[in-house]
């Protein structure tokens, strides 16, 4: 053998034995047991939270829905809008619903989502005859998506809260509209 | 043959080799990613990965993915091209050894390219099996919907990847050898033709 196939046959032994002993090693790490050292260990955050309707209230002629968000996860979210409507009793579509401000949560909090209804004079109208009808408090619900994000992902999901809503104080407080 | 000449100091020294073994050594003792995608806005990730035929980080919703694998197959690559990078530099030093040019090692451009085809085999992998379109260089969109308490939840990340300086320089480590291993043949042929005159 000359100098030059030793050179090589040395180079490749050297590369091979290189690439080999610490996958072996590795192997014999982990008991030779191929499938722990090929499958991905990976434990996803705990998602989870517990929305309860706070209620309704009125504010300088406004009516706002209140939901209260506990955070019981790992991951905090930031709610940056909703789009949702408030339903009556029979299922009429009553206002549309916005969120009065984003908000954050974070692991452990508890935090109130504020929904602004855009109540106008259709809408009043339509609690009008609710009144007429002889009811005293009426059902509501505020059904739509909520825009979340979550690690830098918009993320859309369905959100609904049911409230009961006195409709002698909400006719009181008269359309309202603007910002 | 004038640039040979020139390129090898009078046929003295392989100078392409010489670049590149300092280029492989660098290559291999940096931690720094050949590749990096990450989705989300704000500073925020929903994912990340960074990734080289070194070292591999990937994390989901903050927290790391790991397979054990991976950092054996990371450390033998390591190895090996620290190997090709000294065996490349005592191959370039001692061009006028007829023996010197399997010193001379590919594996500075087999490795680049190599790594550009895993990550395009993995990439369209996640396409076909996780219906996840990623792109290997510049932007997009993923979208994805899953159930959550039984509701439905759909999100949209941005996606940003791109092949970082780290993979150039390794990229010209390798050229550079493949042209230390063309000129090394005229090396030994010319100190071998002086010898004989």
């Amino acid at each position: 053998m000359n100098k030059a196939s030793l050179a090589k046959a040395l180079t490749l032994l050297l590369s091979a034995s290189t690439l080999l002993l610490p996958v072996v090693y590795g192997l014999s790490v982990y008991g030779w047991n191929m499938w722990a050292v090929i499958t991905p260990i990976y434990s996803p955050p705990r998602i989870d939270f517990r929305l309860e309707p706070s209620g309704l209230k009125l504010e300088r002629g406004r009516l706002y829905a209140e939901l209260k968000i506990t955070n019981m996860g790992e991951v905090g979210v930031v709610f940056e809008g909703l789009s949702a409507e408030l339903y009556g009793p029979d299922g009429r579509a009553l206002a549309p619903t916005k969120l009065d401000r984003a908000v954050a949560s974070l692991p452990g909090s508890t935090e109130t989502l504020t929904m602004r209804l855009e109540v106008d004079e259709a809408a009043l109208n339509r609690l009008a005859s609710y009144a007429a009808e002889g009811m005293d408090r009426i059902k509501v619900e505020v059904r739509g998506e909520a825009r979340i994000r979550v690690f830098g992902s918009r993320v859309t999901a369905p959100l609904s809260a049911s409230y009961e809503l006195g409709l002698r104080d909400a006719l009181q407080q008269g359309p309202v509209s603007g910002p | 043959m004038k640039v040979t000449r020139l390129l090898t100091l009078n046929y003295r020294l392989n100078t392409p080799g010489l670049a590149s073994s300092i280029l492989l050594l660098y290559t291999a003792l940096s931690n720094s990613p050949w590749w990096r995608i990450a989705g989300g806005v704000g500073g925020e990730h929903t994912f990340s990965a960074e990734v080289s035929p070194f070292s591999i980080a990937v994390e989901v919703l903050g927290k790391p993915v790991t397979i054990p694998i991976l950092f054996y197959l990371n450390m033998a690559a390591r190895i090996n091209i620290l190997l090709a990078a000294v065996t490349t530099l005592v191959g370039s030093l001692l061009a006028d050894k007829q023996w010197s040019k399997p010193l001379i090692s590919l594996r500075g451009l087999v490795l680049p390219v190599l790594f550009l085809a895993g990550l395009s085999i993995t990439l369209n992998l996640a396409k076909t099996l996780a219906g996840v379109s990623l792109p290997l260089i510049g932007g997009s969109i993923i979208e994805f919907t899953t159930s959550y308490g039984g509701l439905r939840v759909s999100a949209e990340t941005p996606v940003e990847a791109t092949l970082t300086q780290e993979y150039w320089v390794a990229l010209a480590a390798g050229a550079s050898s493949a042209l230390a291993r063309a000129i090394h043949g005229r090396i030994a042929t010319k100190r071998r033709g002086a010898t004989t005159t």
